[in-house]
Order: structure tokens, then sequence, then C-alpha cells
């Protein structure tokens, strides 16, 4: 309505008018009035997916989209920052690894928020950026790997398991103020979880051991994203 | 190997039971990545945007449940 009034009263512009008929036509209309923010900001929401493709009822962050991303951030010459906004049940090891690194060796300013739960392998993506805040609503697991399917009794499966634990709770020391030995303790800790082993820290709990760096919201760690922006234009 | 507080039979249970889940596709309209459900028509109804772009999130054109015509 409001652009048909304007169009009588203002002369014809040509690139709008072949804008127009092209959605009227084709629906495709050039992506030209974006606006760029130089944050950009990354969601990690339900599953993490791997190298496993899950069924369709499970909501799914998946590698092969974000790893690209990840790339494209640290390229880009307008993208100055990142926000990492969690949301996450866990998910594939190899994959939520894999996103971790490549989240701690951006060499661009990232800040993470962890919103609702970041649990189980999203505690190393919480912890890759470098710096982490958590509502104080939000809660993060931390609780042993398990494994289904057919499993071989002996020794050396007991030893894999530890070999990949390990792998995570050493990516969660070396970015982050907790210590390995804590952070062992929780995951081994019974009379937390029903039926299971480990420890489900709410919010302040998680700063409160060093897991994550500050209590905040979006607001908080925006402003905090910025200062390190700035810190880094400085350098 | 998964990592996940969820129990591993619901992630990996069918969907043989219970309602049916569309499949949802990923499909790149205008240069944006997006996840879609095809609708009977052929056109996509949006289900969520894959950027990191926070800006598109605000463009009318890009909301979830608009229908799209893919040429």
């Amino acid at each position: 309505m409001s652009n048909n009034i304007i169009k009588q009263e203002t002369p014809p512009q040509p690139p709008e008018s072949i804008d127009n008929k092209s959605v009227a036509d084709m629906g495709n209309n050039g992506l030209t009035a974006t606006r760029d923010s130089n944050i950009h900001c990354l969601t990690i929401i339900g599953q993490i997916e791997g190298h496993i493709v899950l069924p369709p009822q499970n909501k799914t962050t998946k590698y092969e989209h974000v790893i690209p991303q990840l790339v494209a951030v640290e390229e880009s010459r307008e993208v100055e920052g990142l926000l990492v906004v969690l949301n996450t049940v866990g998910g594939d090891v190899e994959a939520g690894l894999a996103l971790a690194e490549m989240i701690a060796t951006l060499s661009k300013p990232t800040v993470s928020l962890v919103l609702g739960g970041g649990h189980s392998i999203g505690v190393p993506l919480a912890v890759s950026t470098d710096y982490s805040f958590i509502v104080p609503s939000a809660t993060m697991t931390i609780h042993p790997i398990r494994m289904s399917g057919m499993i071989i009794g002996v020794p050396q499966t007991y030893e894999y398991f530890n070999k990949m634990q390990d792998r995570i709770l050493q990516f969660i020391c070396d970015h982050s103020h907790i210590t390995i030995d804590k952070l062992k303790e929780y995951m081994l800790k019974t009379g937390e979880l029903a039926n299971d082993i480990g420890t489900v820290l709410i919010g302040e709990e998680a700063t409160r051991c060093g897991l994550i760096d500050e209590i905040g919201g979006v607001s908080k760690a925006i402003i905090k994203l910025k200062q390190l922006i700035d810190e880094r234009k400085q350098a | 190997m998964l990592y996940t507080i969820i129990p591993l039979e619901i992630v990996f249970k069918g969907t043989e039971d219970g309602a049916e889940i569309k499949e949802r596709e990923i499909i790149n309209y205008n240069g944006v990545v997006m996840e879609a459900i095809r609708q009977s028509d052929g056109r996509y109804r949006i289900e969520r945007l894959l950027s990191t772009n926070p800006m598109l999130y605000l463009d009318a054109r890009f909301q979830p449940g608009s229908i799209i015509t893919l040429v």
C-alpha cells in the first residue's frame, strides 16, 4: 500500500521497478538493503551433529555448516567479533571439539553466552571463547561419556573411554580457570543426577568453580565483546 | 561417539511411531543459506536461517514461516 503511494508521487526509479518485477515473477529479490553488523552471532542449539546424521526429530547444529561460517568470520573484513550463543544438550565429541578448537583459534575476539543449557560437549564450546558468560538460570551438566551398541568387555575399552574423556577435560581446563581435579570430581559425583553420576552446575555455580568467567546476559556479553574489539584495535 | 545428556535411545529413536516429522532441506535463497520445508506446491517454508549475520534475522523476508519460491 504505502509503496504504491510513494510510487505515484515520485518519479519512477528503474532499479526498484526491476526488483519488484523479479519479486512478482520469480520470488527473487536481490539482497541489497541488509545492514551489516561488525559483530556476528553463532547460535549453537540442540544436538551437535557430527559424523552421524541424526534422525529428524533432533534439532541439530551441523559441523559442516558451522566450520565454514567460522572460516568466513575469520576472513571477513567487516566482522570484528563473534558472539557464541549456546543452548545445547551436547552431541558428537569430535564435532564439538572441532568447533571448540576453531573458536579458540580465531584471531578475532570471541565471547560466549550460555542460555538455558550448555551440557556435555557444550562445556568445551562454552569455554573456547576469550571470555564466557552464563545467565543465572542456565545449567551445565558435567558427566562421563556413555556408549551405545556392543562394547567389548576388556580393559582397553575402559582405557579408550578414559582417553576420550581426557581429551574433553584437558580442553576445558586449558581454556577456563577450573582445575582438572575439580572437573573430574564433578564428573564422577554421585547423588546429584537421578540414575547417573555427574554434576549439574546452575548459573553462579559455574562461575564460582572457574568454569565460566562471569554471570551476565546479552548486553554484558556484547559490551565485553566491544571492549575486546577496541583492545585489539589499539594493540 | 555422542556426549549428550539426552539418552541415546531417544536421540536415535525412529520416527515410525507417532507424528510424521517433515524432512528439512538446506537451501540457498539469494545467497542466504536456510533450512526450509518443501510444501506440496513446490515452494518452501522457512524453518531457520543458517547465518552468523544477526541483521539477516531482522529482515522481514526471512522470518521463520515465510513462504519463498526457489527459481
